[in-house]
């Protein structure tokens, strides 16, 4: 599989969005000891929780399309466009990962203070 | 560590290297040592002169995207980075990002299956199978842990 990985993850792949998810845990951290609000807190936490549920799901299906095109790339029968179904149906769930992603991103910034978002921020730093 | 997750990491390495703020000695470098073992791979193995030279224009080519597309993805990383680090960001410049960054994505896996199709199409079957265990380890080489 690792093929299949390679074609994914160097020519796009979830590194797409490794920005909007690589610092939730920090974030999370700071959600825990910083919010005092405990109604607030709770629904920080789960909105991160979701965008990390997403994340997962990026990383599954991106497993699963991985598999399909290895097994491809490994036949020297294999032409570009026998691998169209399977990049086809992984863009389009990346692409709606993403939207999803960036909606809970935009969920998530409601939910705290301009102060709040650079210091969640931070803790990644 | 499953096999999977084992795979997984190292990729992950790599596009993490790609992505840092202050890259480690560069993925792009052990690309490149890589595929000059790659091209010394197929000199042995593909004997005649002109599929030789076909196939070695391929890996010059499959080279070239990989080189591109860590640098695509550090591009995009730093500039998703900031805009998600900006509370007044828009969803439209955000998902603006993402689409422009998609379409690299496409052209890039479009040009690299057209380079495997050279590479097949300029090889025999046996060559083929030789050259399959290079390959692999030429990608093993350019994802191995750091």
């Amino acid at each position: 599989m690792l093929i299949g990985l390679l074609i994914l993850a160097l020519t796009g792949g979830s590194a797409g969005t490794l920005a909007l998810t690589e610092w939730l845990d920090g974030g999370a951290q700071y959600a825990k000891q910083e919010i005092a609000d405990p109604v607030l807190r709770r629904d920080v936490l789960a909105t991160i929780e979701r965008m990390k549920d997403r994340r997962k799901d990026l990383h599954e299906m991106e497993e699963k399309a991985a598999k399909s095109i290895d097994k491809l790339a490994g036949s020297r029968q294999s032409r570009a466009a026998d691998f169209q179904s399977a990049l086809t149906g992984y863009r389009a769930e990346t692409d709606a990962l993403q939207e999803q992603l960036l909606d809970l991103r935009f969920q998530l910034k409601a939910q705290v203070t301009r102060e709040q978002w650079a210091a969640a921020h931070g803790q990644f730093k | 560590m499953s096999g999977t997750s084992t795979r997984r990491a190292l990729v992950l390495c790599v596009l993490l290297a790609a992505c840092a703020s202050k890259p480690e000695p560069a993925p792009q470098e052990q690309g490149r040592a890589a595929m000059d073992t790659l091209r010394a791979a197929v000199g042995k193995v593909v004997t005649d002169p002109a599929r030789a030279k076909e196939v070695t224009a391929a890996v010059d080519d499959m080279q070239a995207i990989f080189g591109e597309a860590l640098r695509a993805t550090q591009a995009h990383t730093a500039r998703l980075r900031a805009l998600d680090a900006d509370y007044d960001a828009t969803q439209a410049d955000m998902r603006e990002a993402l689409q422009d960054y998609n379409v690299g994505r496409a052209q890039r896996q479009a040009r690299l299956l057209a380079a495997r199709d050279r590479i097949a199409a300029a090889t025999t079957e046996e060559e083929w199978q030789q050259l399959a265990k290079a390959r692999r380890a030429v990608l093993e080489s350019i994802v191995r842990p750091r």
